[in-house]
């Protein structure tokens, strides 16, 4: 389902000292089943903007439309806020802080039973979840809390996918993570990508960005001040060293091997194996 | 050359029937940079507990600076060796930037009238000086392990122990954690640090690589030795360096290339 | 989460702000004593009260202390002093301060109204001191002062530099514990869970749903905090030095002073019974 935003402000503590102006009229669209990425500096509004989408946070003034649920100052009084949360699934950063039943299966099948799913249905979800996460079937009945970090996160993150949300959000899900672990997990949301949801996904590493994104929105200062491809954010120096965001080793190199003579085109450079195929297609052409 | 570590048969293990390490060896020589690496659940953090003495080791021995790890010299060790962990909120222990900085120098009894300059120092060597009065909760992950740094550097060690200390940091916190080590090696040739990493590009600037698998030694030498065993690394899951990479797909697609790093694949790509 | 502004420390350069902590303990104490004190009259405690309350302003005002905040707390007091109100109202008082009569078998005392009044105005004098206790000291040099105050019990063996470092490492993660507290709702809101409505059973679910998550990472924490203590050095039987260290310096000699030279004023009025009304009365006559 489609997302826009129309002049949404969000103001943290108003009325307080601590006043503080998180959002600044943001008007964006984030396109059906797009794999759009929030960059910008710590501290630059991507986390308090993808809280407005299943209204964790409520917009000061201006308004989200996600699926024709607006999501407005007055949505307190929406019935229809758990409807919302049903299609817009939320994972946070380090989601395996929330993790708290006794054994893994039941922690999945929490979400669907506060969304009024039986209790049979709801087992069946959480196992088809994790199944998804890759998760086997002999740590279903072990409590979340034995597992090793990054099964713990696989658990979390099957607990909002089992929601079958037809938009996910993931606020920076490799963090913490090594390198094996945020690749696979990376490839997880790839295929969750492909089965027809819509991905928003808050990082700071360029690498999946230029690899996964099909859009990329870029906040400063709580404002929206581009929204391109992946490639076109390493296109202008100023804009991406200005934000401090590290210009990923492929794009570097093929921006290199340009200044030297080759024709690479960077919106074909994804990774490593694409960069490749690239200079030896140039290889080809001498 | 002097050496600072040496961890000799170690066994230990949290619970009675796991053991993280059987037999461990390894040494770390006066001045190194030294880079730990090992996937989630190799023993690396593990290691950096044992050598500032967190855990009882079963069996074996941790020599550092000459003096065996027992629970007697232990404070004394201590003294030596400073640590920086993961997450920068758990270790930030002052209310605020100044105090705990201090906290260290009030445990090593330094005398109240000395402190304030050392402070003021170490607080402007991680360029914090304009935040001392600064609670954690308005500083950013970067700065709070800056101050960690600050407070560790205090204490004058002689051997720094970074366990994943940036791991939790957004890029521009990990660059400023790394140009700041950086920085302290090129002013303290003495130093001696030994970093527990993912980052495989930090790696490339090591002087040694020791590569921890199942809670042993598979490979230790310099990045360039250690990153050759492509396979072997792989197998473990472990990163390999962006250059590396790069060589070995040019040449299964048939073009070859030598270099190892990056300006060098620039220029035999652009012959 | 945020709304939890109320007596907390407020940054700024003011005399309350600079004077030693142990004196401004001091001082509290002495002024709340003050409030109990009971004087020849009504009118006579009214008057102190008063004087005491002018005294407490003028402080708040020295320190920027906002007065709005003060009746921020009054609010949930309001209620507390109807209550008393109508509970002194029931009980028979004191017949000589006079009544007024109701109904053939009830009467108000006005003593009742007094001794609310009292309370009332007690309440408020204790709130505003303690108001300006914690608005203008950190909660660091309070347990500082703490400690201070709790040395002598160092001798009967009482850890106090182990409570004095507890507390201060509790009041450190306040905060942190708060903003965890904030993201865990929003995380479990994410799935479902409603912590405004629902029936009983699942709230408790709800509540279940914050908690155990909460306590795993407090514990998470405490594990990582001793670490890092370990680390550098913290050993809790050794002797160490002190960072903060409080500077007694002439102003607070000068208010202490003050304060004292107040206090024996208050104590004579209560021990010779003095009435100004009575008094200002003896001079008209």
């Amino acid at each position: 389902m489609p997302i826009t935003f129309s002049h949404l402000n969000y103001v943290y503590s108003p009325k307080t000292p601590l006043e503080y102006g998180a959002l600044k009229d943001i008007n964006l669209e984030i396109k059906d089943n797009s794999f759009t990425m929030l960059v910008g500096h710590t501290g630059s509004g991507k986390s308090t903007l993808a809280q407005q989408i299943n209204a964790l946070l409520t917009p000061t003034s201006g308004e989200v439309n996600v699926n024709g649920i607006i999501v407005d100052k007055n949505v307190k009084k929406l019935k229809n806020i758990k409807e919302l949360r049903k299609g817009v699934g939320l994972v946070f950063q380090f989601p395996e802080y929330q993790l708290f039943e006794e054994t893994v299966l039941k922690d999945v099948s929490f979400g669907p039973k506060n969304f009024g799913v039986s209790n049979e249905e709801a087992i069946t979800l959480a196992k088809e979840a994790l199944n998804l996460v890759g998760i086997s079937e002999d740590l279903f009945e072990k409590s979340p809390f034995e597992l090793s970090g990054g099964q713990k996160r696989r658990v979390a993150i099957a607990g909002i996918i089992t929601l079958k949300p037809k938009v996910l959000i993931l606020d920076e899900p490799t963090a913490g993570l090594d390198p094996q672990g945020s690749r696979e997990m990376m490839k997880l949301f790839s295929k969750i990508h492909e089965s027809g949801t819509t991905i928003i996904m808050i990082t700071h590493d360029m690498d999946n960005v230029i690899r996964y994104a099909s859009d990329v929105v870029v906040l400063s200062k709580g404002e929206v001040i581009k929204t391109c491809k992946p490639y076109e954010l390493f296109l202008d120096e100023n804009v991406f060293s200005k934000l401090s965001i590290e210009e990923p080793l492929v794009i570097t190199m093929a921006k290199r091997l340009n200044q030297n003579g080759y024709h690479i085109a960077l919106e074909e450079v994804r990774d490593i194996d694409s960069l490749a195929f690239q200079i030896q297609k140039e290889k080809k052409h001498e | 050359m002097e050496k600072v570590v040496e961890v000799s048969h170690v066994q230990f293990g949290y619970t009675k029937d796991k053991l993280v390490f059987n037999d461990l060896n390894l040494e770390v020589y006066a001045g190194e940079y030294v880079c730990l690496i090992g996937h989630n659940g190799s023993g690396k953090s593990t290691l950096a507990k044992l050598l500032i003495g967190l855990n009882e080791i079963k069996s074996g021995k941790i020599t550092i600076f000459n003096k065996e790890l027992n629970e007697q010299n232990i404070y004394d060790i201590r003294k030596d060796v400073g640590i920086i962990f993961q997450n920068p909120d758990n270790q930030f222990i002052g209310a605020t930037v100044r105090d705990d900085i201090a906290f260290g120098l009030e445990n090593n009894c330094v005398p109240h009238d000395k402190m304030e300059e050392i402070v003021t120092y170490f607080a402007r060597k991680v360029n914090m000086e304009e935040f001392l009065d600064k609670e954690p909760g308005n500083l950013s992950g970067g700065q709070k392990q800056r101050v960690a740094i600050a407070g560790t550097l205090a204490m004058n060690p002689k051997l720094l122990i970074m366990d994943e200390s940036t791991s939790m940091l957004d890029p521009k916190g990990k660059r400023e954690i790394r140009e700041l080590t950086n920085e302290l090696r090129k002013e303290n040739k003495d130093l001696t640090i030994i970093s527990i990493t993912h980052d495989i590009e930090e790696v490339l600037q090591a002087d040694r690589v020791i590569v921890i698998n199942q809670g042993e030694v598979l490979l230790n030498d310099k990045p360039e030795v250690v990153f050759k065993n492509v396979e072997t690394l792989r197998n473990i899951k472990l990163d390999i360096p962006f250059s590396y990479k790069l060589n070995e797909v040019l040449n299964s697609l048939g073009i070859k290339v030598e270099s190892n790093d990056f300006e060098g694949l620039v220029k035999e790509l652009c012959q | 989460m945020n709304n939890i502004t109320l007596g907390k420390y407020v940054p700024y350069n003011s005399l309350i702000h600079k004077l030693d902590p142990r004196f401004k303990i001091f001082a509290m104490i002495l002024l709340m004593v003050g409030v109990f004190l009971n004087f020849a009259s009504i009118w006579m405690n009214f008057i102190v009260y008063g004087i005491l309350l002018a005294i407490i302003i003028t402080i708040m005002l020295v320190s920027h202390v906002k007065l709005s905040s003060l009746f921020k707390q009054l609010k949930v007091m309001w209620f507390m002093i109807l209550f008393l109100l109508i509970i002194n109202m029931m009980v028979p008082g004191n017949p000589d301060l006079g009544f007024i009569q109701i109904t053939s078998s009830w009467k108000i005392y006005l003593s009742a109204i007094y001794n609310t009044l009292y309370i009332a105005i007690r309440l408020v004098i204790m709130l505003a001191i303690s108001l300006v206790l914690t608005s203008t000291t950190t909660p660091l040099e309070l347990t500082g002062a703490l400690e201070w105050y709790m040395y002598p019990l160092k001798f009967i063996k009482f850890p106090v530099h182990e409570i004095a470092m507890t507390i201060s490492l509790a009041l450190r993660f306040i905060p942190t514990i708060l903003e965890e507290t904030d993201k865990i709702m929003k995380a479990q809101a994410s799935r479902g869970v409603d912590f405004q409505r629902g029936k009983l059973k699942e709230k408790i679910r709800a509540i279940i749903s914050l908690i155990i998550p909460l306590f795993i990472s407090a514990f998470q924490r405490s594990e990582d905090l001793a670490n890092a203590m370990e680390a550098r050095g913290y050993n809790p039987q050794a002797k160490r030095t002190r960072y903060r260290v409080n500077k007694w310096r002439t102003r607070d000699t000068i208010s202490l002073l003050c304060i004292l030279l107040f206090f024996t004023g208050l104590l004579t009025l209560v021990f010779t019974r003095f009435d100004l009304v009575v008094w200002i009365g003896s001079l008209c006559a």
